[in-house]
Order: structure tokens, then C-alpha cells, then sequence
């Protein structure tokens, strides 16, 4: 069955529909939480109130974009929510808009390949990125990570063309720099 | 940004800073417009630049490839808290 009818489906109420739909995409919302939460508690939680919403306004869905970015749109939304709860200041300091980030050892490659044994650089990955503010996490996670393009990205966050590329060229320069500083000895 | 480039590298493709922004852009530089082709050549005479790109793509593939798996049961108890779990599994719709 394609993607198209099923959602129908869901949206006039068919439970089977729904229950596919929630299988098909609980592992992307999951990951996607994750990356953006740093935690797997919260993630579950945020898997939860996604889909709640998602059953709740299905009608609001018009099918101009696709299931996954309307997801994003609301995994964000909750994220944002929980956000504003947060002390502000215990993140890195990205004032304007115009300001540019200053990369500190830019001309040199540190940063260790892929090895998820380490313990060691899982915890560097997740402290760098936890000090990111989250309208710049998300840029981040969904532009380079999920691959979604920069106005599908926009969508998804609300923000203008403009304000993506901003975010996300501060936002990898940022990251990259925390990882190279962490190796640099 | 200080970044490590020589003089002559600047002068014939743009500023690394320039190049810095641009990265932006594409980090794959898979267009052949005049902008990419800049690029390109900037990157294949100046390290720093070409180390940053490379430090760059790595963040990306770290962030990338750390993920992590929903069990079942993880989504069978998200199912029971939506109301989902008695008699409408997808097999029963076969």
C-alpha cells in the first residue's frame, strides 16, 4: 500500500493505518529525538508526544510536504517548548545574527574516525553538541544529519532560507572546533 | 579567522574566509559553476582550507553514525499508550 492512501487512512480514523504509520516511523522520530536530546529518556518521551500530536492534528496534514519533515516539524516544536524551560546561558554564546563564529586551530584536522567503542568520544560528541543552542541542534541535525534540504530544513523549524545557512555554518564550525580542541594535545 | 594559507593561494582563488562561507554551500562541490570551481582549486592548494573541509565531514560523519536502536518493546509500550495495541496490528488487515 503506498504512503499516500495509508495516511487517508489514518486520517479517517483506521487504528491499522495508524499503527503501521507509528511502526514505520517511531525509529526515525526516536534517533532524531536523540540526537536532538542527548538522552534516551527524554527521547522515548518526545517519541510519545510526537505521535500523540501527530493522531491528534492529522487533520492539519496537507500532503504538500512529506509524513517525515511534518514530524520533524513537531519533534522540534516539543523540543523548542522544552528549551524555553532551560537556563539560557548554558549554552555557547551565538548573539546575532550577523556575527560570525571565530574558529580557533582552523587550518588542522584532529578529529578521530568512527569508533562508537570509545566511550571516550561518545561523551566529547555529546558534550559539544549539548552546548549548542537548540534552534542551531536542530539546523544542524536535520540539514546535515537527516539530509533534509535547506528549505525542507526551513519548514520544518520555522526559519527563513537564510536563517538555515546561518545557523548551520555556525553550527558545524562550532562543533568542529569543540571536537578539535577536546584532541588537540 | 586566521586560517593556515599561503599569500599566492589568496590572491589567485579568493580569501580562505571566503572559501570558509562557501563550505556552507556544498561540501561536495558537485556543480560546475564558476563559485565551485573557485572553490576546488582553492582547496587543492591550500592545506588549511583543505583540512577544515576535511575536519568538517568528519563532525558530520561522527554525529552521523552515532545513533541509537528502538527495541520493540520500547514501541510496543508507545502503541499501548496511543490506544494502538488491541486487534488493529497490521497483519490483521491482510
Amino acid at each position: 500500500m503506498e504512503e499516500k492512501e495509508l495516511i487517508e487512512q489514518a486520517k479517517s480514523g483506521d487504528k491499522v493505518a495508524m499503527t503501521k504509520l507509528v511502526k514505520q516511523y517511531a525509529p526515525t522520530v526516536y534517533n532524531f529525538a536523540f540526537k536532538v536530546c542527548r538522552d534516551k529518556d527524554r527521547a522515548e518521551n518526545t517519541v510519545q508526544e510526537t505521535f500523540l500530536n501527530m493522531l491528534k492534528s492529522f487533520d492539519s496534514f496537507d500532503g504538500n510536504s512529506k509524513l517525515s519533515t511534518w514530524l520533524y516539524r513537531i519533534v522540534t516544536n516539543n523540543c523548542m517548548m522544552e528549551a524555553r524551560k532551560k537556563r539560557p546561558d548554558l549554552y555557547a554564546d551565538f548573539d546575532t545574527e550577523e556575527s560570525e563564529y571565530e574558529a580557533t586551530l582552523p587550518g588542522v584536522d584532529l578529529i578521530p574516525s568512527a569508533d562508537f567503542e570509545n566511550q571516550e568520544l561518545k561523551a566529547a560528541l555529546d558534550e559539544a553538541i549539548k552546548k549548542l543552542p537548540y534552534d542551531y541542534r536542530v539546523v544542524f541535525i536535520l540539514r546535515d544529519i537527516e539530509e533534509l534540504s535547506t528549505e525542507e530544513t526551513a519548514k520544518a523549524t520555522n526559519l527563513t532560507v537564510a536563517a538555515v545557512k546561518s545557523r548551520l555554518h555556525r553550527a558545524r564550525a562550532f562543533l568542529r572546533d569543540e571536537l578539535t580542541k577536546r584532541y588537540y594535545r | 579567522m586566521s586560517l593556515n594559507h599561503n599569500q599566492e593561494t589568496t590572491e589567485r582563488h579568493g580569501s580562505c574566509n571566503e572559501v570558509v562561507k562557501q563550505l556552507c554551500e556544498s561540501l561536495s562541490f558537485n556543480t560546475d559553476s564558476p563559485e565551485c570551481n573557485a572553490i576546488r582549486r582553492h582547496l587543492e592548494d591550500c592545506e588549511g582550507c583543505s583540512n577544515y573541509r576535511t575536519s568538517i565531514l568528519k563532525t558530520i560523519h561522527l554525529y552521523k553514525n552515532y545513533s541509537v536502536e528502538l527495541d520493540e518493546n520500547t514501541i510496543d509500550r508507545l502503541l499501548q499508550n496511543l490506544n494502538l495495541d488491541e486487534g488493529c496490528t497490521p497483519s490483521t488487515s491482510q
